[in-house]
């Protein structure tokens, strides 16, 4: 009997048809990746897997799926209803419930009214297994070691089916290689693990097969098939963009800047130096102050919290605490989460508020890709969507200097590489600078030039980018 | 299992809405403290108090959730004086009632009349609450209170009208939401 | 350095919190309620925490600054001290409480038998309110940045704050929901692994308290 069966699954939303008769079977111990363009119905598969896609409003699902041979509802959920595998969404901090990390492993076995000493037992066991400290607050805990507690969660429950959404979407290299001996070690121990994933280059090495959606079809990879296909998904990104051809003159410099957030030093003695019309990239493992970097670039910083020698931005200095503030209204910013900046009820309203008039506004909808949405609220659209209308509007200040945090996250290939052609374009139009930070390496590449490094002490050095 | 009268969805959707009413009074509150006007208190945080409450009863129109809601967002309330709690989750109940009178229809009139409950009711017991614990002779303080009669009227038609307003824009805000999904 | 002797249930020390405050409110005699203040603040010494004199200053310094303001506008020096101490009884049973964590209370009542989704519904606040700050925090710095002259402050608080937010708000709740219903909260009765149950050492400390604070208040004197 095999751990996942899928049957002829159809999903509707609303008018639209999501999935269509789509069949297939995940064996017992086995790690599959599950991948596919940007809305193609990934997550949709996941959620129907777990029985959760009757909760979704205007969704209707038929078909028959089973997890262990028992057969999963694809209407509303019952509370009393329990589930037959343990799922992972994208965004852990939504799926956190308890304050301390003991309380979270013990929630799912609490819910399924285990004995105190089979609770003790479990947890004692995935606390060594997962690196888990018992009292840490949640609060305290980073994107990585909440996954892990609630993979933690998940198997103490007694699940040996895993259904993980983009896992490795927010995790720097050393999440990355923890998370991946995790999810090595669950499939040692017999474990059943479905992964939606995009970055393919990550899972590739433990994955014991792939399936690609597209257009309502699979394609099943598996062995050197699988290794083949994974390779050539990220030849896409082998693009050379000619970044850097022409810099200009000083644009922005900024000298012994100490930042810190609250009373933890992030930021010790940073320099740096950005030209008119300029690349850059700023790489670093997730808490070592990118973000920090970025929003200080942008005047969003608190003024008691920075001190730096020098920070000057087109000739002009910024360092006083009335004029720092102004530095938001003079350069552009992204901010990681696109949700945060998308304001208005449609796209080229949200364009226009801004700053694009009638002639840039049309322009700007070429070069991102996003004409035909113009009409739609930003809230509707896909998150691949919603990231490249706030890199829209973002451009749309017109200011020189454009910084983007985490651009890439969530992102397919094919998206990847359009953000980064929108971005070529828009600088080779306008000849503005650009700094983006990123710990996808592969990503990295398609910005490839000069980059600047953020060790995890605060410091940085440039170098030139492996691309 | 019988059925329970609230799903685990509902319920979490409170605890939310809670959350954010806690977090607007711990922003508000303390910025007019010192102030000594009466319902002030309520006047900082009425707008966004009508706003989430109309939101919470929007998600789940059902007889308890201003009860609930103030409940669940006062409980850390208790650290600091138990009479915070008392008045909140009166003035919860207040507009719980409303609600069932209303028929538990809600229009764009009856949603912004939550609001006005809400903070008028709260206004109303948190002041009366106050007389009463912290002098001990309720009734000449009452009339002390009452001696500067346009205070408390602006503090009561005030608390209102900012609650009706927070109200009124959660049905507009509503509203756009509910087109999102139209659009696909 | 300090050791923990007494540590109350959080139920009860709730109670108590509650008792003292109300008990205290009425009586306008500064050495009784400095007797109460005696007592909160030997409780707090028997559940031990570091940086506990601070818990001690703040209420005194703040009692003693309510105290200068009213007998600056009264002149009545009893009156005067029994206002500011008051506060300080206050924000003695506040400091008491707040040695109590959020999950160690959340724990007790679980003890207590509060209904399971009422426990979900005070547990999903405790928790997100430091999620949602930083939301919030978030959505206003994006805000700054956009000039308020292309759309007014008015508007602009509303489309760049009220609506981000309550999008916020129900989409975080809708994909909490679904996190907590693939856990199966709710389909059976839960157990508790950490049981805390109401003591008989519990009830008797709060019985004793409580007749001491009411004999410290209003038994007559002479």
């Amino acid at each position: 009997m095999d751990a996942i069966e899928v049957k002829g699954l159809c999903v509707k939303r609303g008018n639209r048809q999501i999935i269509s008769d789509l069949s297939f079977c995940v064996e017992r111990g086995s790690f599959t990746v599950l991948s596919g363009p940007s809305g193609c119905g990934k997550s949709t598969i996941l959620m129907a897997i777990q029985g959760l896609i009757g909760e979704e409003e205007d969704s209707s699902a038929t078909g028959e799926i089973r997890v262990n041979g028992n057969l999963v509802t694809l209407q509303k959920r019952d509370d009393s209803m329990i589930s037959y595998s343990g799922f992972l969404m994208q965004n852990v901090d939504a799926q956190v419930v308890n304050l301390i990390s003991e309380d979270e492993l013990v929630f799912g076995m609490e819910n399924r009214g285990f004995s105190p000493e089979e609770m003790e037992k479990r947890s004692r066991e995935y606390e060594k297994l997962f690196d888990i400290q018992p009292q840490k607050e949640v609060l305290h805990l980073s994107g990585g070691q909440k996954q892990r507690l609630l993979i933690a969660s998940c198997l103490c429950t007694g699940h040996d089916v895993l259904l993980l959404d983009e896992p490795f979407a927010n995790l720097d290299r050393a999440g990355v290689e923890k998370l991946r001996s995790v999810l090595r070690g669950c499939c040692a121990q017999g474990t059943t693990v479905l992964c939606v994933e995009h970055r393919l280059e990550e899972v590739c090495q433990i994955a014991d097969r792939v399936l690609w959606l597209e257009d309502g079809d699979l394609s099943d990879y598996r062995e050197d098939e699988m290794r083949i296909f994974c390779q050539n998904r990220a030849e896409i990104l082998n693009v050379s963009l000619d970044w850097n051809c022409n810099p200009g003159s000083g644009l922005l410099s900024v000298r012994r800047l100490n930042a810190r957030r609250g009373k933890n030093p992030v930021l010790q003695d940073l320099d740096m130096e950005l030209q008119e019309n300029e690349t850059r990239l700023l790489l670093g493992p997730n808490g070592c102050g990118k973000t920090t970097l970025l929003r200080f670039l942008c005047g969003l910083s608190k003024f008691k919290e920075f001190s730096a020698e020098a920070l000057s931005y087109e000739g002009k200095d910024y360092r006083s605490r009335f004029l720092y503030g102004h530095l938001r209204k003079q350069v552009g910013f992204v901010f990681q989460n696109p949700v945060h900046q998308l304001f208005m009820k449609t796209v080229d309203e949200e364009l226009l508020l801004r700053g694009a008039d009638g002639k840039s506004l049309g322009q700007l909808l070429d070069i991102f890709g996003i004409a035909h949405l113009k009409d739609r609220h930003p809230y509707s659209l896909s998150m691949g969507e919603k990231r490249r209308v706030s890199v829209a509007a973002a451009a749309a200040s017109g200011a020189k200097l454009f910084l983007l945090d985490e651009p890439t996250i969530g992102q397919d290939y094919g998206n990847l590489l359009h953000i980064a052609q929108s971005l070529h374009e828009l600088q080779k139009r306008t000849g503005n600078t650009l700094l983006l930070s990123t710990h996808d390496t592969l990503a990295a590449k398609l910005f490839g030039g000069k980059d600047i490094r953020v060790e995890q002490t605060g410091t940085s050095a440039e170098s030139n980018s492996g691309a | 299992m019988k059925e329970k009268y609230f799903t685990n969805k509902q319920i979490i959707s409170m605890a939310i809405m809670a959350a954010a009413m806690l977090l607007v009074s711990c922003i508000t509150v303390p910025v007019v403290l010192g102030v000594a006007f009466p319902g002030i208190r309520c006047l900082s945080c009425g707008l966004f108090f009508g706003l989430i409450i109309a939101l919470a009863y929007a998600k789940v129109p059902k007889f308890g959730v201003g009860t609930i809601v103030t409940l669940v967002c006062s409980l850390p309330m208790f650290f600091f004086s138990w009479v915070i709690p008392c008045f909140t989750v009166a003035a919860g109940l207040c507009t719980d009632i409303y609600f069932l009178l209303t028929g538990k229809k809600l229009t764009t009139v009856t949603t912004t009349g939550l609001g006005v409950v809400l903070m008028a009711s709260m206004m109303v017991i948190a002041e009366s609450l106050g007389i009463w614990f912290i002098d001990n002779n309720a009734w000449t303080s009452f009339a002390q209170y009452m001696s500067e009669g346009w205070r408390v009227a602006v503090g009561f038609f005030g608390s209102g009208i900012l609650g009706g307003i927070g109200s009124f824009l959660a049905t507009r805000i509503f509203k756009e939401f509910k087109s999102l999904r139209n659009h696909g | 350095m300090g050791k923990r002797i007494y540590r109350m249930h959080p139920v009860l020390k709730m109670g108590l919190c509650v008792l003292t405050t109300a008990l205290t409110f009425p009586c306008w005699n500064p050495f009784r309620i400095l007797g109460v203040c005696g007592i909160l603040m030997a409780l707090q010494l028997a559940d031990y925490r570091p940086g506990i004199w601070r818990s001690f200053l703040i209420p005194f310094a703040v009692g003693g600054v309510m105290t200068g303001i009213s007998y600056g506008l009264s002149k009545d020096l009893s009156g005067s001290a029994c206002s500011g101490l008051h506060f300080s009884v206050l924000l003695l049973s506040s400091f008491y409480m707040f040695q109590t964590s959020p999950s160690e209370l959340l724990r007790g009542l679980q003890s207590c038998r509060l209904p399971d989704q009422l426990q979900l519904a005070f547990l999903v606040m405790y928790r997100f309110v430091d999620v949602l700050r930083e939301e919030l925090a978030s959505i206003c710095q994006a805000g700054s940045m956009i000039d308020r002259k292309r759309i007014g402050l008015i508007k602009k608080g509303y489309r760049c704050i009220l609506i981000p937010f309550s999008y916020r708000l129900l989409t975080l709740s809708d994909q909490l929901s679904l996190s907590v219903m693939s856990r199966d909260f709710g389909c059976q009765k839960r157990s508790n692994y950490r049981e805390n149950p109401i003591r008989f050492r519990d009830a008797q400390g709060f019985l004793l308290l409580g007749l001491a604070c009411v004999v410290i208040l209003w038994m007559p004197l002479k």
